[in-house]
């Protein structure tokens, strides 16, 4: 069954790749339609590759071991004392095929809704969306970290070409400074912390990183290490979910189509960061103040996301803040280290990934009739125009904020963190606890505002997100959203077969035998007695339709009020709106200091180097060639005496030197 | 036919270096018999090159790595150069009277991928180039053989003597060429790039020679004061280690090492670009052809770096390793430097330059972080390099802007510049920043902002639309030159990308045949960085505090 598992593996990730290094070669020959046809089966055959082995890798009868690894070839090795091995490996374990699983489906889904405008794309569009996915499949199956770090970078790489691409205005697509420097902080943090990993732990091979004992030793030499390690995975994880203060790049994501934005954010970058502090779970357990860091910026980035969400003005910037506030719960569930926290962030990653490719796939659809805006403004009363995108839309939106997918499990997990035990990892190998309760002391100072927080903003997410709906597909019609605007017949398909996923999702976790599935992959997390979780759904489900009602009364039908809380509210609202000009300071204090910087160095290396030194320069040769000129007469003898001389000079250096 | 096999195998560097040579002599000779002609001769010439290379690399023998390095006395001889020909040039082997200097060739892991993407890239060079007038073409087919030979010999060469001849020889083609292609504006900097280059040359020869000086100086006892002098550089290398035990030889050598080490660097420093002796490069820059442009990277970069890793790591343990932190810190300072100073510039011929330039100084950095990954990561970045830089000036010179490949491929190619993966970029820089983060990760973290400064620059020229000042030659013919200028041009790039897509897929291919070579020059410097770093510590005793 390993062979068989093998030949999965390596089918979900040469698909993507051979569809895309086709398609490239297609499209030189301007064939797209065989470029776009090659990307569909690709992204399909990886979606079976990855339902096969979530099917094979999820059965203990058929696959007793809980993963299964098989190496390709070594990449780079050199021997000696340095031992810097790395071979490129895929490992899958239940997790990560069914990750690989929700990946696929979210790029089929995309690529078969790209059908009917697949001629309004740019040249290589196709096969960059191929890339993209290859590189997150990559991602998840990477067993070695620079392997990791290859797909990871390989996904940036994906990720700027798809934006440049994707956008079918030259304008817009020249600046993606945002989401280039983003990605790229979030590059160099990872390999920063490989770096770390290979000096502190003499090997890259993620499974023997994550060992107990290993982990146990590089902390008893060099305790700072590992928290070092595990911030630059954070930086990393943060940047790829956009969390704050690291979100400016989703404004750029939003000039694409929104296409892309679902991938980008539902099946690509975001879930690789997750995966990221998922798979370096046993690290991040033994520092406890990197738990802490995450759980107290994961809660900030959802509360103030939140926030800024509930202020814009645009249907798709609502989606990706949405989207990175939902990660942010995320966060806030994997730092409390528990089986029940990570469950809970699973199938939020799995839900909210699903839900936000529909959210995206429906603005998709009422931006392709509305002149490529998505802007409250130009939209309302769309319901008649878009029937199914409206009962897409409604169903992804109490996916996100109904708390089943997760949040409620959080809140659960959150409410039990002072009675959990950190020492179940040191346990299994050293008898020793690899770090002290201290995690959960300080997890539990502020479990409670913890609380509060997710509750305060699981009811600004939804009045947010239900305030995008509201005014996107009721109130009153705008006169620019045209009458003759209607829903084409085939976008439907994804997005409802992306519904039944998600559902279907929703359901499976409830039973049994998801938390097996889990089990096999996270075996070494604390299994922690927590009460019933009826409770902790029911009050985000109030805090939520709260919202959702407050939304209904205010943007429902045209009404003064929202204007006069506005007003009212002053410097709250422009805060709001400006996202805390957070992109402002980012501009105005990196990006200028950066060019300004520049322009000096310039300045400096064009007066000094090039001009000043090679003033000097020519100035000295023309000195010594005015020097030796009067030598130069023409005089055959001179020339002749000069040879002599620098002759006979040579035989006595030479005679000198043999004595 | 089995000993014709063999002879031609264990000759084969030997004639990678003559071959070329009798080219440039055939090419001109094919003058009379017009512009096809001579370029069919040159064509035929780099190819012969190609299938000798291939038998040079089918040839080498993968030498399994030293198994315990911080054990210098258990560590074997140096690794003998292979494919080895050794011919008496000046005097007798056992005359003290007469210097001993000898042809002798042979290929190592340090040299091996040095000469072969030299011939790779020559080889492109030869088949881009569409010189329509039958004397031009033939100086510059000529000028592009003698370089390939030049820079061929100076990687193979295993006599210091023959090594200072062939770099010296390298630089005439080059000016021949920089001379012919420049106005009157441009030419005040060629000179100047020309007299910078001959001036390192001449550094680098007087340290040499008085490093040969400096051995016989070493063995010299009552009974016997001038000792035979040494010019072989493996005897040399080796043999100053190993008179260092000796307390009168070693007294001896601290005398000199000092000097002979200050001529050596600044002579590779100054043939590495290395600001503040850049800006000849950058000046020369204006309006060169292809063949010169391609000349000038393998003549400067990678010479540099194969200099620096050939004689100064393994003669002067003490000197690097105590002046290592110093010159690492000047080297990032520049490596800064230059990082800016291409965010402002928007023009992709001179942003290749200016990477170029910053190429070279993480190649030095990585070199002065003295561990094995670095130093692998530096030779195999700095021969990868000349491809990609290479493969990027053919793109914006000889493709009209409306070929269909052209922005594919620019894009692969600059790519493989900033290091995207699955280009040789990334394997190298890779290894690079670990090697310097293994030495200092503050060292590292900087590294790291100025390559995200410079992908930056990239990024914003090639997607905010790249401006080329140079105005492609082809513009000035017709389409149909154009359209078979595009065709070559792609065949001669083809193969460039080949290698670096292999190299960036499976850099261990490449690695596995340098490794012992890299091992043993790094032996002396295991035990210091197994220590590890002032930084490294600092981080261990704060967290055990």
């Amino acid at each position: 069954m390993s062979k068989v598992v093998a030949a999965l593996m390596c089918i979900a990730a040469a698909a993507p790749l051979v569809a895309a290094v086709l398609g490239f070669a297609f499209e030189s020959f301007r064939r797209q339609a065989a470029s776009y046809w090659l990307a569909v089966l690709g992204g399909g055959i990886a979606m079976v590759a990855g339902a096969a082995l979530v099917t094979i890798v999820s059965n203990p009868m058929l696959l007793p071991q809980d993963a299964s690894q098989f190496e390709l070839f070594h990449w780079l090795q050199l021997g000696g004392s340095t031992r810097f091995d790395v071979s490129l490996a895929l490992r899958v374990d239940s997790f990560a095929a069914l990750l690989i699983m929700m990946i696929s489906a979210i790029a089929a889904a995309v690529l078969v809704h790209g059908k009917q405008r697949r001629h309004e794309q740019r040249q290589q569009y196709f096969p960059c969306l191929s890339l993209s996915l290859f590189a997150a499949v990559m991602v998840v199956l990477s067993a070695n970290l620079i392997v990791l770090y290859f797909f990871w970078q390989l996904g940036t790489v994906a990720t700027l070409l798809l934006q440049n691409r994707g956008c079918p205005n030259s304008d817009e697509s020249t600046k993606p400074s945002n989401l280039f420097f983003s990605l790229v902080v979030a590059d160099v943090a990872l390999l920063l912390g490989v770096c770390f990993v290979w000096t502190s732990f003499r090997t890259l091979e993620i499974s023997e990183v994550l060992t107990n004992s290993n982990i146990a030793n590089v902390l008893a030499e060099r305790p700072a290490v590992v928290g070092t390690i595990c911030f630059c995975f954070l930086v990393a994880a943060f940047s790829r979910c956009a969390q704050f203060p690291l979100f400016v790049w989703l404004h750029d994501t939003e000039t694409s189509r929104p296409a892309n934005a679902a991938l980008f954010q539902g099946a690509t970058l975001m879930p690789a960061g997750i995966y990221l502090v998922l798979r370096c779970n046993a690290l991040f357990s033994a520092a406890a103040d990197m738990q802490l860091l995450m759980a107290l910026l994961g809660g900030l980035s959802v509360l103030l996301l939140s926030f800024i969400a509930i202020g814009q003005q645009d249907l798709r910037r609502v989606l990706g803040l949405s989207s990175a506030l939902t990660l942010g719960f995320s966060f806030l569930a994997l730092s409390i280290d528990t089986f029940d926290a990570i469950k809970a962030a699973v199938v939020l990653l799995l839900g909210h990934s699903l839900a936000k490719a529909v959210l995206f796939l429906a603005a998709d659809n009422i931006a392709a009739h509305c002149d490529g805006t998505t802007k409250f403004e130009r939209l309302g009363g769309l319901r008649r125009q878009f029937p199914k995108s409206w009962w897409a839309s409604i169903l992804a939106l109490l996916v996100l904020v109904s708390g089943v997918w997760g949040q409620s499990g959080i809140l659960l997990s959150l409410s039990n963190a002072p009675a959990t035990d950190n020492t179940s990892v040191a346990d299994v190998a050293t008898d020793e606890p690899i770090s002290e309760n201290e995690s959960s002391q300080n997890l539990a100072s502020v479990a409670g505002t913890l609380v509060k927080l997710v509750l305060i903003s699981g009811f600004m997410h939804s009045l947010a997100v239900f305030r995008a709906f509201f005014l996107t597909f009721h109130g009153r019609e705008s006169s620019e959203s045209t009458e003759t605007a209607r829903e084409a017949t085939a976008s439907w398909f994804p997005m409802f077969a992306l519904i039944a996923i998600v559902l279907a999702v929703g359901v499976y976790s409830q039973f049994g035998s998801f938390d097996e599935l889990l089990l096999r992959s996270f075996w070494n997390a604390d299994m922690v007695e927590s009460g019933s979780v009826v409770p902790s759904a029911l009050s985000f489900a109030l805090s939520s339709a709260l919202g959702i009602v407050i939304a209904w009364m205010a943007y429902a039908n045209p009404s003064v009020w929202p204007q006069r809380i506005a007003r009212v509210a002053g410097p709250f609202s422009r805060l709001s709106r400006h996202g805390l000009y957070i992109e402002e300071f980012y501009c105005s204090f990196l990006a200028r200091s950066i060019k300004q910087l520049s322009i000096m160095c310039r300045w400096v290396d064009r007066q000094l180097f090039q001009g000043l030194g090679s003033r000097i320069f020519s100035r000295i040769a023309d000195r010594m060639a005015r020097t030796v000129r009067p030598l130069q007469t023409g005089n055959i003898q001179m020339y002749v005496l000069s040879l002599l001389l620098m002759i006979a000079l040579l035989a006595m250096t030479l005679l000198w030197s043999l004595e | 036919m089995q000993w014709l096999w063999t002879g031609l195998a264990n000759n084969a560097v030997c004639m990678l270096i003559l071959l070329p040579m009798f080219g440039a002599v055939l090419v001109q000779a094919a003058r009379p018999f017009g512009c096809e002609t001579v370029r069919r001769t040159a064509l035929t010439n780099v190819l012969l090159s190609m299938f000798l290379l291939i038998v040079v690399v089918a040839n080498f023998e993968v030498a399994t790595p030293i198994a315990d390095p911080t054990n210098v006395s258990a560590a074997p001889l140096q690794p003998r150069a292979q494919l080895q020909t050794d011919l008496r040039w000046m005097g007798g082997h056992n005359s003290a009277a007469t210097p001993n200097i000898r042809f002798a060739v042979g290929v190592d892991g340090i040299s091996l991928w040095q000469i072969a993407f030299v011939v790779l890239l020559m080889f492109a060079a030869v088949m881009a180039d569409s010189q329509h007038e039958v004397a031009e073409a033939a100086k510059s087919y000529s000028a592009i053989l003698l370089m390939q030979s030049a820079l061929v010999g100076a990687f193979a060469a295993l006599d210091v003597i023959l090594f200072c001849v062939f770099l010296e020889f390298s630089m005439w083609p080059l000016a021949v060429m920089l001379g012919r292609n420049s106005d009157s504006k441009n030419l005040t900097s060629v000179r100047r790039l020309c007299v910078w280059n001959t001036i390192s040359s001449l550094l680098v020869f007087a340290g040499l020679v008085v490093m040969v000086l400096a051995f016989s100086w070493m063995r010299a006892t009552e009974t016997n004061l001038n000792p035979p002098l040494v010019f072989s550089i493996s005897d040399l290398t080796m043999g100053i280690i190993a008179w260092s035990a000796d307390d009168l030889a070693l007294q001896n050598w601290n005398e000199v090492k000092g000097w002979v080490f200050l001529l050596l660097i600044s002579g590779f420093a100054i043939k590495a670009a290395t600001v503040p002796f850049h800006g000849c490069l950058l000046a020369s820059d204006e309006r060169p052809s292809i063949p010169v442009r391609v000349m000038r990277i393998a003549a400067t970069l990678a010479v540099a770096v194969y200099g620096i890793v050939r004689f100064i790591v393994p003669v002067f343990p003490e000197i690097v390793t105590s002046m290592a932190h110093s010159l690492s810190m000047i080297v990032l300072v520049t490596i800064v430097f230059v990082a800016l100073s291409t965010v402002a510039c928007r023009d992709l011929g001179r942003l290749m330059s200016q990477a170029l330039v910053l190429h070279s100084a993480l190649c030095l950095l990585a070199v002065a972080s003295l561990n094995p990954v670095g130093v692998t990561g530096a030779l195999l970045h700095s021969s990868a390099i000349i491809l990609s830089a290479g493969a990027v000036y053919f793109l914006i010179d000889r493709f009209p802007r409306t070929a269909m490949w052209r922005r594919g491929l620019l894009l692969l190619a600059v790519g493989a510049v900033v290091g995207i993966p699955a280009t040789s970029g990334f394997a190298g820089q890779t290894m690079i920043v670990i090697g310097v983060f293994q030495a200092d990760p503050i060292f590292a973290a900087w590294t790291c902002l100025a390559l995200i400064l410079m992908l930056w620059a990239f990024a914003r020229t090639m997607f905010g639309g790249e401006t080329i000042s140079v105005v492609a030659e082809d513009e000035n013919h017709g389409v149909v030159e154009s359209r078979v200028s595009a065709r070559r041009t792609l065949i001669a790039v083809l193969p460039l990308f080949g290698v670096i897509c292999w190299i960036g897929v499976n850099p261990q291919f490449f690695v596995s045949r340098m490794n012992l070579s890299v091992e043993h020059s790094m032996i002396r410097y295991q035990s210091v960085s197994h220590v590890g770093t002032p930084s490294v510590r600092k981080l261990s005793q704060k967290g055990k505090m």
